[in-house]
């Protein structure tokens, strides 16, 4: 399945102006506007998103991002890390994106300071997860190849029940 | 030893540490205490500290870790001109002691420089990188659950 990351909004997809006057066309006329308006709002979501994501992995990308001798972030890892974040829409909500001190990307789902899971990518098959549901705690590890861990959207399903 | 009641800063120098999805109220991530790839996470003892004291070990900080990084990346040949700053002190990530040791970990003292000190008892390191990352960050996200932000821009 291919996911889309960004959304450019083109003219009425390509309909001409329609002069219809009719009942019928009045409700087509308003489905229509409201599709693009749900388009609209799941662009403004992502987009923030997504453009976060570029930016960590540009300010990340060299020796020494954070001041306290980080490792940088690979081309390899934004590759990785960006497949992922593409198998999560539509799944969960949109993570924030951050980066490790150990030069991996990661994404973060936050309800609350004691509600949140996080993923860490880097350019092994394993990804490294964390996560806080109250006084509960998980993490390990998890191999992706480019689909979605069942395991991660187990722990995910606890922040958002499905 | 580090007293119990005692505040300790961990001093943020990138943006990466903080999530702005709420422009008005940045909010810290849990990297921002994790030590990987080392065992151990520079914290500097503020109690009693105002905040321009606060403010003025910051940029200290971030003037200092600035020069080194200018030096390194020279050294590699890369070019620096002069007007370039790749670090900047963002704000403060503050927990209390007992914060740190109810989830698990301990605060000693590490001077110099003075009122350094280093959070400390992360897992041993066991060689696998995601592993070893794994064990971090569950501790980096219960100290960050108890840590509170403050803004202190250079």
């Amino acid at each position: 399945m291919t996911t889309t990351l960004k959304y450019f909004p083109t003219s009425p997809l390509n309909f001409l102006p329609s002069f219809a006057l009719s009942d019928e066309a009045n409700d087509v006329r308003d489905s229509v506007a409201g599709v693009y308006a749900n388009l609209a709002n799941a662009e403004s979501l992502n987009a923030r998103n997504v453009r976060e994501f570029h930016n960590t992995y540009l300010d990340a990308r060299e020796d020494d991002w954070d001041g306290y001798q980080a490792k940088p972030v690979s081309v390899e890892t934004f590759k990785r890390a960006k497949t992922f974040l593409e198998e999560c829409f539509g799944r969960f909500p949109v993570p924030s994106s951050g980066a490790t001190p150990g030069g991996a990307l990661s994404f973060e789902w936050y309800l609350a300071p004691t509600k949140r899971f996080i993923v860490s990518i880097s350019e092994e098959d394993e990804l490294a997860y964390a996560g806080l549901f109250g006084s509960a705690t998980v993490h390990g590890t998890e191999v992706f190849r480019g689909e979605f861990p069942q395991a991660l959207a187990q722990h995910l399903s606890r922040l958002y029940p499905i | 030893m580090v007293a119990d009641g005692e505040t300790v800063s961990r001093y943020i120098l990138s943006a990466r540490w903080l999530d702005k999805s709420d422009p008005k109220k940045p909010r810290l991530r849990p990297e921002t205490f994790m030590a990987h790839p080392d065992v151990e996470t520079s914290v500097f003892r503020v109690g009693g500290w105002d905040k321009n004291k606060l403010r003025a070990t910051g940029v200290e900080l971030a003037n200092e870790r600035e020069c080194k990084h200018r030096v390194q990346e020279l050294a590699k040949g890369r070019p620096y001109p002069d007007g370039k700053r790749s670090i900047l002190l963002h704000g403060a990530a503050l927990i209390l002691t007992p914060d740190v040791r109810t989830a698990g970990l301990n605060v000693e003292p590490a001077e110099p420089p003075p009122r350094h000190a280093v959070i400390r008892g992360w897992p041993p390191l066991v060689g696998n990188r995601k592993r070893d990352e794994a064990a971090q960050l569950v501790y980096a996200l219960k100290l960050v659950a108890k840590a509170e932000f403050r803004a202190c821009s250079l």
